[in-house]
């Protein structure tokens, strides 16, 4: 018996050490993390970002990788979980020795990584999400280069006024929880101003049933309908809206969803007129080359053409912005230093945005533009109307902001 | 193995054989003090043994124990199953999280408090599950989860307008908690209280109670058991040790966000009591431990496979693994990790005897 | 009137998952708490089929031809072994198929949101007003199966059988029936219930694994009905359909989920088997 006991053990010992044997790590390139959802409720917008990412940084390795050192990404998922993300967080920067973390997922995990962040002094930058600890004063290793519920909100009243000149009602229609509440509160806030009348909507992000929320818009009838929604839920929206008979037009916050959705939803419902996009960056049926340029290199990591989105798009230049930080930070790059770089830098997106993406010392979100976008059914594609908007990052209006 | 005081020629005695009544009540009823002692050695010494991440992960497990260990009291012994955990976890955290960071109280007054606001949810929610039986008690602690996720769903919305508290390290008078170290040491000291409080419970008059009601309730009343009473009690210190767990994992997460308890995380702990063994404190412990290991056990073992997944899958692999654990122990071994302990203690005690003493089953 | 044809295709999807619960609950005691996920995995089955070309008459079959063999080998691996154990263990039993379905769904599928392409398009008038052909279908056909089941359970020689085995197992198998294949059939039924709800759930909504919730509502609508009543499970499903409507519509968004709940609570504590439910000794979950 003791015998047996002593080859089990001896067994799991070797089984150990094998594990730990092969974990070992050469740090001779840089070594980034990257962490997002790959599995959760939102897989469909962050899966893209991250192909969007990686067709940039492949694209850069293949070219010589950056300070003639190549980049190696290692990907975590998190499943839209904080305490996961956290955890990964401290397993990517004490196992692996990364110097960063990217991407992140949706908002409710950039608490605790931006705490953890500041603990480690590792820096973390989301791509998709933001909240307001990026913005000024902006708490330090924290930065984003995504959309703040704010920000967003407060541009999407801009927005509107083309929409909807004759203002009226506006219904902002977002999902329960602190993000939408702030975008929907701030939209409000901007709207009222310019003359809108507000009737915000919120419901629980689990729900599944749109019909009766569809009805509700209907309903109320109001002139322009904003949504503050994420990926899966905003076609879910739209589809119900105009299912149950609203013609009015619809402004859709592009939280990173896939266009192509969109257009199914739309063709379901059998109504295309009176459709908007708003986005900080380019979709991908903008017809500019460089559009064309990133799609190409997307369909190199696999992505097939038709799932090309703009959450590709956000990917890319995700990845550009690493690149400069990792350009402008040297070898060797730990996070202290990363840190430093990505604290005063200035990326050129060239038409991917109306202007660069800019961190400075108290400002990790920097000045973002946006763009809106309208349906054309005869070509079946988003096409951009008007210019690049500014949007500050400081914010103009309070919306009861407590601790 | 010899008995001191028998006079007769040494027989050897197996050491789990009880002979007198007073024995069974023994807090450690094995005999190998070595054994025991160096089980605590290995603990005390294990935040010198692994890495951060993992150390990390150990200070998970042991929160994911206490609340095992109040979960395993209400639905082991007095058998009222539970789908509450995520509700009770969540009063636990917002207490802490109220009162410790939007009020400045101190860490141990928060902790206390978590206890006493846990207590009074497990009330809440006994109260109408007195009039239902089996299935109808699940659903009312179902009811206690979806009322209590809104309303701290509307509380982060509406009175925090942030994606989540930010908590204060706690600070005591002898050892600031800031790093997994000291924690681990806090909370070893928490779960060994938890267990022995609960060991203590099982073994007492308030414990055979519940195990009374739970056997059969018509027999326990006319026994002159108040079975309202006892399943109240059941439910009060239930979810007072699993509130104390959410306290607990607020402070160490240090940001509390309302998403983090969704029915899932109900789910995953009555997982933990089926695959440790319903029943019985050391299954708790065992399941939690496990549990909380599994995912990332499984990812370590992938990465020298060489497995290149998306990392979708992965989540996947998680979910089949966990499944598959519970239907494998529910078909094959109903007590749990609990009883597969015993049964590898037992064989290697009585060694090379074969047939094991009734008494020995615990 | 289009609320109406919503509300009835949503009540119609409920009451296809609460019929497979309350089948298996009567014939085996079980309370299943992985219909949801069988319904989902089903439409994502379909979906993939559909989405690699094949026409619906052939993905149809198929899927449910795949939700009974999933339902054959549920009984014969899991459900069989684990009778006479105290019920708990099978409520956590369903709990763990629940949990490995899901990670089949995400490892199979991706995890991702499918939209599938409806049957039919455009509107019908039907009373006077312009209703979704969509809605219609899922509403008719949702009904159509629950009629469908209810009968064979009253009026069919296995319907027989199985009302035998509801009423006393043991006396049943002491006058011969054969209960591994009636419970094996109640299980098949379940699934193939379920496999339908499913389909019609992608019908008329986006498919992703958040989906399962709908598992969640038909659950409370059997209870609200009480656990083994057919009639019971019907109006428990209009129940909630409704009240989740209701709420949605004049009330904040954040309490619509909540409404079934506080319903069935409200009639549970009224009568605690359940509006048509029998009042028997149940054992201790």
């Amino acid at each position: 018996m003791s015998q047996r006991i002593a080859v089990v053990a001896g067994i799991a010992l070797l089984l150990c050490a094998g594990i730990g044997v092969t974990s070992s790590q050469t740090p001779q390139p840089y070594v980034i993390g990257y962490i997002s959802d790959f599995s959760g409720p939102f897989v469909d917008t962050f899966s893209p970002v991250h192909d969007g990412f990686r067709a940039h940084i492949d694209r850069v390795n293949t070219a010589g990788g950056v300070n003639g050192r190549q980049i190696q990404t290692i990907v975590r998922d998190d499943q839209l979980n904080a305490t996961r993300a956290a955890s990964l967080m401290r397993e990517l920067v004490t196992s692996e020795a990364v110097n960063s973390i990217w991407s992140l997922s949706l908002s409710s995990t950039l608490p605790g990584v931006y705490t953890l962040a500041k603990r480690l002094s590792v820096p973390a930058i989301s791509s998709v999400s933001a909240i307001k600890s990026t913005l000024p004063p902006a708490e330090d290793y924290a930065y984003s280069t995504g959309s703040p519920f704010e920000v967003a909100g407060e541009v999407s009243a801009k927005l509107a006024a083309p929409v909807a000149p004759s203002k009226g009602k506006l219904m902002c229609v977002t999902i329960d929880s602190a993000g939408g509440f702030a975008a929907c509160g701030h939209t409000a806030a901007a709207a009222g101003a310019m003359g809108f009348t507000n009737d915000p909507l919120m419901f629980p992000p689990a729900k599944v049933e749109y019909g009766a929320i569809g009805e509700r818009i209907a309903s109320s009838q109001p002139a322009i309908v904003v949504t503050h929604l994420p990926a899966g839920l905003a076609p879910g929206v739209l589809l119900a809206a105009r299912s149950a008979g609203y013609r009015g037009p619809m402004l859709l916050h592009n939280v990173a969803f896939n266009e192509a959705t969109l257009v199914k939803a739309m063709e379901t419902a059998g109504n295309f007129e009176n459709t908007y996009v708003f986005s900080r960056y380019v979709l991908a049926h903008d017809p500019l080359p460089e559009v064309a340029e990133i799609g190409r290199a997307a369909e190199a990591v696999g992505v097939k053409p038709a799932d090309f989105s703009g959450n590709h798009i956000a990917g890319w230049v995700h990845g550009k912005v690493a690149v400069a930080a990792l350009t402008k930070c040297g070898f060797p790059c730990n996070g202290e230093k990363l840190n430093g770089a990505l604290s005063n830098l200035s990326v050129d997106v060239g038409g991917l945005s109306g202007g660069p993406v800019v961190f400075q010392p108290a400002d990790h979100q920097g000045t973002s533009w946006w763009k809106t976008y309208s349906f054309d059914s005869a070509s079946k594609k988003f096409r951009p109307t008007g210019d690049w908007v500014e949007a500050p990052s400081k914010l103009t209006y309070t919306v009861g902001d407590k601790k | 193995m010899t008995d001191g005081r028998a006079r007769a020629p040494a027989v050897r005695r197996p050491p789990t054989l009880h002979t007198s009544y007073r024995q069974t009540f023994r807090l450690w009823r094995g005999k190998e003090w070595w054994c025991l002692l160096s089980g605590i050695g290995v603990t005390l010494i294990w935040p010198f043994l692994v890495n951060a991440f993992w150390l990390h992960l150990s200070n998970l497990a042991l929160i994911a124990v206490v609340a095992t260990v109040g979960l395993n009291l209400l639905s082991g012994n007095a058998r009222l199953v539970s789908l509450g955990q995520a509700a009770l976890l969540a009063v636990g955290g917002f207490t802490a999280g109220i009162l410790g960071a939007q009020y400045d109280l101190p860490f141990w007054l928060c902790l206390l408090t978590s206890l006493g606001t846990g207590g009074l949810t497990g009330i809440l929610v006994g109260v109408p599950s007195l009039r239902l039986k089996a299935i109808y008690v699940a659903i009312t602690t179902l009811a206690l989860h979806f009322a209590v996720t809104t309303l701290v769903s509307i509380y982060q919305t509406e009175a925090v307008r942030a994606q989540g508290i930010v908590m204060p390290i706690p600070d005591f008078v002898f050892a600031k908690l800031g790093d997994s170290r000291p924690w681990f040491y806090f909370l070893l000291l928490v779960v060994a209280l938890v267990i022995v409080a609960a060991l203590n419970l099982e073994r007492s008059y308030i414990g055979r109670r519940w195990i009374a009601v739970a056997d059969h309730e018509v027999a326990a009343r006319s026994a002159g058991i108040n079975i309202s009473v006892a399943k109240l009690t059941a439910f009060a210190i239930s979810s007072a040790m699993v509130s104390l767990a959410g306290a607990l994992g607020a402070y160490y997460e240090g940001v509390l966000t309302a998403e983090t308890y969704d029915i899932q995380l109900a789910i995953t702990s009555l997982a933990m009591i089926i695959v440790g063994g319903v029943g019985s404190v050391l299954g708790s412990v065992l399941g939690a431990l496990l549990l909380t290991f599994l995912p990332y056990l499984l990812d370590a073992a992938m990465k020298p496979a060489g497995i290149a997944l998306s990392g979708g899958s992965l989540n996947g692999i998680h979910s089949i693994a966990y499944g598959t654990l519970i239907l494998l122990f529910l078909v094959f071994e109903p007590l749990g990790l609990a009883a597969v302990w015993y049964r590898i203690r037992n064989t290697c005690m009585l060694w090379p005897l074969k047939y094991t003493p009734l008494e020995a089953k615990r | 009137m289009q609320q109406l044809t919503s509300v009835l295709g949503v009540a119609g999807i409920y009451a296809l998952l609460a019929t497979g619960i309350v089948l298996v609950y009567r014939t085996s005691r079980v309370v299943n708490l992985a219909q949801g996920h069988l319904a989902i995995l089903c439409a994502f089955c379909v979906a993939a089929l559909l989405a690699a070309g094949y026409h619906w008459t052939a993905a149809l079959p198929v899927t449910i031809a795949v939700g009974c063999l999933i339902a054959a080998v549920i009984y014969f691996a899991v459900m069989r072994r684990i009778v006479g154990e105290p019920a708990f263990v099978g409520l956590m039993a369903t709990v763990g198929i629940a949990i490995l379905l899901r990670g089949v769904m995400v490892v199979a599928f991706g995890g991702v949101t499918i939209t599938t392409q409806p049957l039919l398009n455009g509107s019908i008038q039907l009373f006077g007003a312009d209703l979704s052909a969509t809605q219609v279908l899922v509403a008719v056909a949702a009904w159509g199966v629950v009629g469908a089941i209810v009968s064979v359970n009253q009026f069919t020689s296995i319907g027989l059988l199985m009302r035998a085995t509801t009423e006393n197992v043991v006396l049943a198998a002491q006058r011969g029936v054969n209960i591994d294949r009636i419970v094996c059939l109640a299980w098949v039924i379940a699934v193939c219930a379920a496999a339908t709800g499913g389909f019609l759930h992608s019908q008329r909504a986006f498919v992703s694994t958040a989906a399962i919730l709908i598992g969640v509502n038909a659950l409370i609508a059997a209870l609200i009905g009480g656990m083994d009543s057919f009639i019971g499970a019907v109006i428990g499903a209009l129940a909630v359909a409704a009240s989740e409507h209701f709420v949605l519509l004049h009330f904040e968004a954040r309490y619509a989920d909540l409404a079934p709940v506080c319903l069935m609570l409200v009639i549970l504590t009224i009568r605690p088997w359940g509006l048509f439910g029998t009042q028997e000794d149940v054992e201790r979950v």
